[in-house]
């Protein structure tokens, strides 16, 4: 693994890019190193890029040295919005500066000269578009600032030539020969010599449906109304690409350039413009002043995101109806409306320890399912587990490991007839709290912890086994049927206590 | 309920009371050679079994017989301890194994009943191993058919599939009527009860007993953590996510017969079953012993006849000079020849010193490869006498005797070095000699260690792959032991949050646990029966080879015969420079003729001495390491046991045990040995009393200690293989009350034993020192007189040693030897010795002393193979159509047909300046313009044509490249440059701060405060050196030594460790001609030595702006990627 981006602290520790990860931490033990997530980044230049669509029409993300890194703002006939390119230049850098980001940034009439300006000369504004200003201000620059290849760079540089400057006035044919033909146009795409088109960004939502007013509207429920059309145009697009959305963003264009974007989601992917606008429909009862129209708002657009493939569904005949679509519905519409951690459901969990078998998840949230997690049908478990295991009085059980005969559970004696052989389930010795509590949960006190700390793990587990409980399916006279379990052994010292933990039916 | 209700307490009853007569034996016990599946070694298991007073124990991996030697020489030993000895007389030790099948038949559990049925389960798991991938075994039930005589047959019933395993039992039943047992365990899963009265009814209907077992995984309750642990990494899993897929409960360890007979008690047959089955097995381990090949006799003698023959024509042979041996040969060596034949006879060891001696003949005389042997029994006067060993055994005191010694079953030890690069033809011979079925590799068990076991362990605990990373990263320098936990504190993690330290406890338990097979690089079994009816036989990770199931140790412990064939790089080297000896100066030299000189001429052996005493000694074996050039002016020696002694003293035992410094002292007449008992100063009396030795360490266990030669043994055993079980404790004051017992100070004891602590991984004994010592002084001789062809055959032997190329190739030059660089039309594959000046009037001023022994007059030309990335195929296509010479680039390319990227490789390492005047840039320029200028001319066409090429190549008007930057050119393409040294183009520089050269060390006197800087050649952190850091700077006058402390590397780790180019600042030390420099502050010059190469001025220090940062790192980088980052050795 290697380092492909160090911060500025980590300059100043001589970390470098390229650098193998395992000397970085050689040379800085706590160094934080997160790894690389291409996707995340890309998709975080395309969302930038969307928000500097309030800033000039045309905004390109450029691909050539990376798939993000590189934004590219076509500002032909804009800049006067801002107070001239300078004021642009800074307002833009600034924005992104304030987000946390290192940013670098140059306005020059080639893209390519812009380029190099913003990467090797950051805050540079070349006004004029002639080939020899253009070149002068290059010269000094290292042939890397082309945008050429790693390999070109390294060739140039092997040969001697290092600058701009260097290579202009070589026969061109010798260097294309040896360097390729690529570096040839972009050094004539730098000096204008050869024009470079910008692929802009937008449209880059795949599906999405707009609606631009030719008078700015203001009112939510204009906003909702149109968000339910727009609703009902992407879903037929969504239909014809057999796509179903779990996400959907609305986008709120004001006339003074700023976005509002509300999003809501869905448990599990749909193209249903009702269930869409009713979604919109609930989040907007939750609107707490985030709803603000400025001057007013002169473009809807709705977005749908987290796209997976959906094929058509027949719907009739042989539709099997088990229920499950409509409660994720009944998800939807309520965690929409009281929001998402709200809503709870509950979900098996892959343990042998019978109180943790469960456990409550927001009702929106798709989780993996374990597949291993679905309860054991060889272990009987009792229909109704008690809230919290109840101490009982046994009778007389045999030693070690016997059932009693009978048992006074809140204050009712009971005689046992029948007994199973026990159920030994040991607690799970590596968490925190691994002993099996019986008690309510509680934090434990400072001085708890400290001593725990002191203990040796390892140690402590060897003194006393894993505590474990034996678990026994008892039944009484009247066929009642008991969850009983006696917790830790008999020993010369202790006395185990016996819980009742469920009953069944 | 009260209290006098409670009986019978489950989990505390002590070994010690009194048992009522209930046998049961555990039958089914898996040990952690089923790798990762259980939790316990197998020589707990077997201990533990017997402390519970079982009447066995038979352990039966998955599908392996890895694992039962270990349990068996636990129980040998506990046999040998007198506390224990009783019971374990008596108690039964059984081997067998779980067949576990890939046609879903449940898993059977078999343990043979003789020696044949064992030859016939090793068969079927060779068998099983042949048809899988390596590490895997793939069995059928149809494979039992053939092999199911003699055995005895555990069932176990597969819950999930009930029918199957009914069908199992009955088809079992059928082939093995009488022989099979159904196996019940309690589980406590709630259907205990009712699953044994199912078991019982089926047993009953297919007439077969029920057999009581716990189906055991670990021997006691609190290895389930690790059980859950182990079971996680195997099924890479993480602790929080396992859930149900680990066990229920901790049940599965080894029960006391007590408690079995409880769980049992509807059942109690099923407990007399396991008597039943232990009382039908004949067969033990020892039963193997002593299968010793037999081919090595001929002609009708016994195998003893043929050595005794061999050993005294030998010995005629070795002691014919009259000049040396006026008086015939010396009655004394007579003597120790015919004691240790009688005991050799007695110990019926003929054959192994056949072997050896047969496979050394056939590599030195059928295929003139250098060899020689080492290890325990190679210092003995047979072997000296069989030529296996060149050292002449009487330069030492003979202890031959420990290692055949009569009570020790163990076979003697030889270990034979070759020429690394002519190994595999006598690997070839053995498997011709005694043919693939008797003949294997031995393996080695894998284990986990430090930070293998925290990786995986704090993977289950789902730590971030960052801070497994940031923990192993710790231990720096160290192979074993938990991380202190101060170090752990200072990445920032707490060693007491709960994780944490459980990570921490549980991977220091998994340390030591086997991980996987592997092979040995060297061992060879050789057997006189089919190998594969002694041990498994498994495919290799090479094709065409088979490995055992058995390490080295293992294989010790059963007297099996195996040889080590080892590969020695310094002997390949040796017998290049004995070639060059004879193609460039006519002189035949050999191994022994260098070695009579020496005892003949004292004169000329002590010029090589000289030479060895002043540390002028780098690329000489073992001793030129920093620690072995600091030792060799204080020891100076003047003899050849000297140099055993030299090999042998700077070795972490003896540091680790404190040796170093008196001996020194006492050598030097500054201090007397201390009076001990005349026993014991015959141990020390060669070493001053201080021992050094291997064999040392153990005689004063036996002598002092009062030790039985056996249990010094086992106490080296102990600590050799990892340090986890108790035993070591006790032997540990058995043996300082030995030596207190015997009137020794107790320091001395403490330190004789923590000696015998360091020897236990790295000490020499003796006779491995002296067969080192040998290679020594013949590298040094050739070093001292001839240094050409020495440097230029230990830079063809590439990679061996310490030291990179361009130290090699420097220190030949400051012995005048002319270096000449790589040129495409000069230069072979490898480096050549060409016809040159007479070296003795070039050498430097320093060595001066050394001129007149030098008797070089050859250069070295560099060979296009020290170019980097260039492909040996390349070359040879290069040199075998280089014809009277290439006359241009594109001549070349034409007759080659070489991809311009590889001509690429021979501009960047500037090999067209000599021959052609093209330099790196002009030839680059061409070799970019081959293709594409001339779009017309292709390749093919001219050569079929046969045209001529065309002529020389034009010069460009490229920038030229700075002097500096050319040599940094050469350290990328090259790793070395003769042009000059990176350093120097910074002198100016360095002179203005202050910066003193390597050269002006040597004049300050101690205690000064200087500032050197240079490349880092080497950083070291040996394990015995408590955390301190040696440091090897290269300037361009010479070498500087850094010692930097603990406390200071820690402060400046970044500058120590990522510095390409470092500035240290501190005080000079000397040690005699030895100097330091001991660190107090670093300055990283690594960017500016580049921006100083390309005659750019570097970045000020402080300045700290964007583009100058920017700049920096630029220069930095570029800098980093030319020039070496020095070697790093733990």
């Amino acid at each position: 693994m290697r380092l492909v981006a160090v911060d500025r602290l980590a300059q100043q520790h001589g970390l470098t890019s390229r650098q193998s990860l395992g000397d970085a931490r050689a040379l800085v033990p706590n160094l934080i190193a997160r790894e690389v997530d291409h996707d995340l980044l890309t998709a975080l230049f395309a969302d930038f890029a969307d928000w500097h669509s309030y800033a000039s029409p045309i905004v390109a993300v450029m691909a050539d040295r990376a798939s993000y890194g590189d934004l590219v703002l076509d500002i032909t006939g804009v800049s006067y919005l801002f107070g001239g390119e300078e004021a642009m230049l800074q307002r833009v850098t600034e924005r992104l500066a304030q987000l946390g980001f290192a940013v670098g940034g140059a306005i020059a009439a080639t893209i390519g000269a812009a380029w190099a300006l913003a990467h090797y000369r950051p805050g540079t504004i070349l006004a004029s578009g002639e080939a020899e200003t253009l070149f002068t201000a290059l010269a000094e620059l290292p042939v890397a600032a082309l945008r050429l290849d790693a390999e070109q760079v390294a060739g140039l540089n092997r040969l001697g030539l290092k600058r701009i400057g260097q290579i202009r006035d070589r026969n061109r044919k010798a260097m294309t020969a040896r360097f390729g033909h690529g570096l040839v146009e972009r050094l004539d795409q730098a000096l204008g010599h050869i024009d470079e088109t910008l692929r802009p960004r937008l449209p880059p939502v795949e599906h999405f449906a707009e609606r631009r007013f030719a008078e700015p509207v203001g009112l939510l429920d204009d906003v909702l109304m149109t968000g339910r059309d727009l609703a009902i145009r992407l879903c037929l697009q969504l239909q014809a690409a057999e796509l179903g959305a779990r996400a959907f963003h609305l986008f709120l264009y004001r006339v003074d350039h700023k976005v509002t974007v509300f999003t809501v989601n869905a448990a599990r992917a749909t193209r249903d413009p009702a269930h869409v606008a009713r979604l919109f429909a609930h989040r907007a009862e939750r609107l707490t002043g985030e709803f603000d129209p400025g001057f007013g708002i002169d473009m809807i657009r709705l977005a749908a995101g987290d796209l997976c493939r959906l094929d058509a569904t027949q719907i009739g005949a042989f539709e099997r109806r088990d229920g499950t679509e409509d409660l994720d519905h009944l998800h939807d519409r309520l965690a929409s409306r009281l929001g998402s951690r709200a809503v709870l459901r509950l979900a098996f969990v892959n343990t042998h320890i019978p109180e943790r078998s469960e456990c409550l998840l927001p009702a929106d949230e798709t989780i993996p399912v374990d597949p291993e997690a679905e309860p054991d049908p060889d272990r009987p478990r009792p229909l109704r587990l008690l809230p919290q295991p109840e101490l009982v009085e046994v009778a007389r059980a045999e030693v070690p490991d016997g059932p009693p005969a009978g048992m006074v559970w809140r204050r009712i004696p009971y005689r046992f007839v029948k007994v199973s052989s026990p159920e030994r389930i040991a607690a799970e010795w590596w968490r925190d709290d691994f002993l099996l509590s019986t008690r309510t949960f509680r934090q434990p006190t400072p001085e708890e912890i400290a001593e725990r700390k002191s203990r040796e793990p390892i140690e402590e587990i060897k003194r006393h086994p894993i505590p474990s409980r034996d678990y026994f399916i008892v039944e009484d006279e009247a066929g009642h049927r008991f969850w009983l379990f006696r917790q830790g052994f008999y020993t010369q010292a202790t006395m185990p206590d016996w819980f009742l933990h469920g009953v069944f039916a | 309920m009260s209290a006098d209700n409670v009986i019978k307490l489950k989990r505390e009853i002590t070994p010690r009371e009194a048992a009522p007569p209930l046998a049961f034996a555990e039958l089914l016990a898996t040990s952690n050679f089923s790798f990762l599946r259980a939790g316990s070694h197998p020589d707990e298991l077997v201990m533990t079994a017997l402390m519970q007073g079982m009447t066995g124990i038979g352990i039966c991996d998955r599908n392996s017989l890895a694992g039962i030697v270990r349990g068996y020489t636990a129980l040998r030993d506990l046999r040998e301890d007198s506390e224990f000895s009783e019971q374990a007389k008596a108690f039964r030790y059984v081997v067998g194994a779980r067949l576990v099948f890939a046609d879903g038949t449940p898993d059977i559990v078999t343990y043979p009943t003789d020696r044949a049925a064992y030859g016939r389960l090793c068969k079927l798991l060779t068998t099983g191993n042949r048809r899988a991938r390596k590490g895997e075994c793939i069995l059928n039930f149809a494979d039992l058919a053939a092999f199911a005589e003699g055995q005895l047959f555990i069932l176990q019933v597969d819950e999930t599939r009930l029918q199957a395993s009914e069908e199992a039992l009955a088809a079992l039943r059928n082939l093995a009527r009488g022989r099979v047992w159904l196996a019940a365990n309690c589980t406590y899963d709630g259907n205990d009860r009712m699953r044994l009265n199912r078991l019982a009814d089926m047993a009953r209907r297919h007439r077969v007993p029920l057999i009581a077992t716990n189906d055991v995984l670990y021997h006691e309750p609190g290895r389930c953590v690790l059980q859950d642990v182990v079971t996680c990494i195997r099924e890479h899993l993480t602790i929080a996510t396992a859930g149900r897929r680990l066990e229920q409960n901790a049940e599965r360890h080894l029960k006391f017969p007590m408690e079995m007979a409880r769980l049992f008690r509807d059942h109690p047959d099923a407990l007399a079953q396991t008597q039943a089955v232990l009382n039908r097995i004949n067969f033990t381990l020892d039963e193997l012993k002593y299968n010793y090949p037999k081919e090595t006799v001929g002609n009708g003698e016994t195998a003893q006849q043929t050595l005794e023959r061999l050993t005294w024509a030998g010995m005629r042979k070795r002691y014919a000079d009259r000049k040396r041996f006026p008086d015939g040969i010396p009655p004394m060596v007579v003597d120790g020849v015919r004691s240790e034949l009688k005991l050799i006879a007695e110990m019926r060891y003929a054959p192994y010193f056949l072997t050896v001696h047969d496979l050394v003949h056939f590599a030195r005389y059928k295929r003139k490869i250098l060899c020689q042997g080492r290890g325990s029994a190679a210092n003995s006067m047979v072997c000296y006498c069989l030529e296996i060993t060149e050292v002449e055994p009487s330069v030492g005191n003979l202890v031959f005797g420990r290692f055949l010694s009569t009570e020790r079953n163990e076979p003697p030890d030889i270990d034979v070095d070759f020429e690394h690069e002519r190994r595999e033809e006598v690997m070839q011979y053995l498997y011709r000699k005694y043919t693939r079925e008797r003949t294997g590799l031995t393996a080695t068990v894998v284990r986990y260690r430090t930070r293998g076991a925290m990786r995986e362990v704090a993977k289950v605990f789902g730590l971030s792959s960052d801070a497994i990373a940031a923990m192993n990263g710790l231990n720096w320098g160290s192979q074993d032991g938990k991380p202190r936990s101060q170090r752990v504190s200072r990445l920032g993690f707490d060693p007491d949050e709960p994780i944490l330290s459980k990570v921490l406890d549980i991977a220091g338990e998994l340390m030591g646990f086997p991980r996987h097979l592997s092979q040995h690089v060297g061992g060879f079994v050789i057997t006189r029966d089919k190998l594969d009816h002694l041990i498994p036989v498994a495919n290799a990770a090479m094709d065409d080879r088979t490995v055992v199931e058995w390490d080295k140790d293992d294989l010790d412990a059963l007297g099996i015969l195996k040889v080590d064939v080892l590969a020695l790089g310094m002997l390949s080297c040796i017998r290049r420079a004995f070639q060059y000896m004879h193609v460039h100066y006519g002189q035949d030299l050999t191994l022994d003729g260098i070695l009579d000189e020496e005892r003949q001429d004292k004169t000329l052996s002590a010029r090589v001495y000289a030479m060895a005493q002043r540390a002028d000694t780098i690329g000489v074996f073992q001793i030129e390491s920093r620690a072995q050039m600091s030792m060799l002016p204080r020891l100076k020696p003047a003899e050849f046991y000297d140099l055993v002694i030299e090999v042998a003293i700077v070795r972490p035992g003896p540091i680790q045990g404190g040796m170093v410094h008196p001996y020194l002292k006492r050598r030097q007449g500054l201090e007397d040995a201390e009076e001990v008992n005349p026993r014991l100063r015959a141990v020390l009396e060669r070493t001053k009393g201080i021992p050094l030795f291997q064999e040392q360490a153990m005689q004063i266990a036996i002598v002092a200690a009062g030790f039985p030669p056996g249990k010094a043994d086992q106490l080296r055993r102990a600590m050799a293989t990892f340090r986890r079980s108790g035993t070591i404790h006790k032997l540990r004051s058995e043996f300082l009350a030995g030596m207190k017992a015997n009137g020794y100070a107790d320091d001395f004891a403490a330190r004789c034993f923590s000696q015998i602590e360091g020897f236990a991984d790295y000490g020499f004994p003796e006779s491995h020192a002296a067969s080192f010592a040998l290679l020594v002084y013949v590298s040094c001789w050739l070093k001292c007189h001839y240094p050409d062809v020495f440097a230029c055959a230990l830079l063809n032997s590439q990679p061996m040693g310490f030291y990179a190329p361009a130290q090699i190739l420097r220190d030949a030059e400051e012995h005048g030897v002319e270096i000449r660089a790589v040129d495409i039309n000069r230069s072979d594959l490898e480096n050549i010795l060409e016809p040159g000046r007479r070296a003795a009037a070039h050498v430097l001023p320093r060595h001066a002393e050394m001129a007149g022994d030098i008797r070089s007059k050859m250069a070295i030309r560099l060979g296009l193979s020290t170019i980097k990335g260039l492909k040996e195929d390349h070359i040879n296509i290069i040199v075998a159509r280089r014809g009277d010479g290439y006359r241009s680039i594109r001549d070349l390319w034409l007759r080659t047909g070489l991809a311009p990227a590889v001509l690429e490789k021979l501009a960047e390492a500037d090999a067209f300046a000599e021959s052609l005047g093209l330099d790196r840039r002009d030839a680059l320029w061409a070799i970019k313009g081959l293709i594409g200028t001339d779009g017309a001319e292709t390749l093919s066409l001219f050569a079929a044509a046969g045209l001529p090429a065309p002529g020389r190549d034009e010069k460009t008007d490229l920038p030229e490249m700075a002097p500096g930057e050319a040599v940094i050119e050469d350290y990328k393409a090259l790793s070395l440059s003769l042009k000059g040294h990176p350093v120097q183009f910074l002198r100016q520089n360095l002179v203005r701060r202050g910066i003193i050269a390597a050269a002006e060390l040597v004049k300050t006197p101690a205690g000064a405060i200087v500032e050197v800087a240079g490349l880092v050649l080497v950083r070291q952190r040996p394990g015995t050196a408590s955390g301190i850091i040696f440091m090897t700077l290269e300037d361009e006058t010479g070498i500087v030594n850094i010692v930097v402390w603990n406390r200071v590397f820690d402060n400046n780790r970044l500058t120590v460790l990522g510095s390409r180019l470092i500035a240290v600042r501190g005080e000079v030390q000397r040690e005699g001609q030895v100097v330091h420099v001991i660190a107090r502050a670093f300055t990283d010059f690594t960017p500016d030595l580049m921006a100083l190469a390309r005659g750019e001025e570097p970045i000020a220090i402080g300045e700290n702006t964007r583009p100058a940062r920017r700049r920096r790192m630029e220069l930095d980088a570029e800098a980093r990627a030319a020039l070496p980052s020095g070697r790093n050795f733990h």
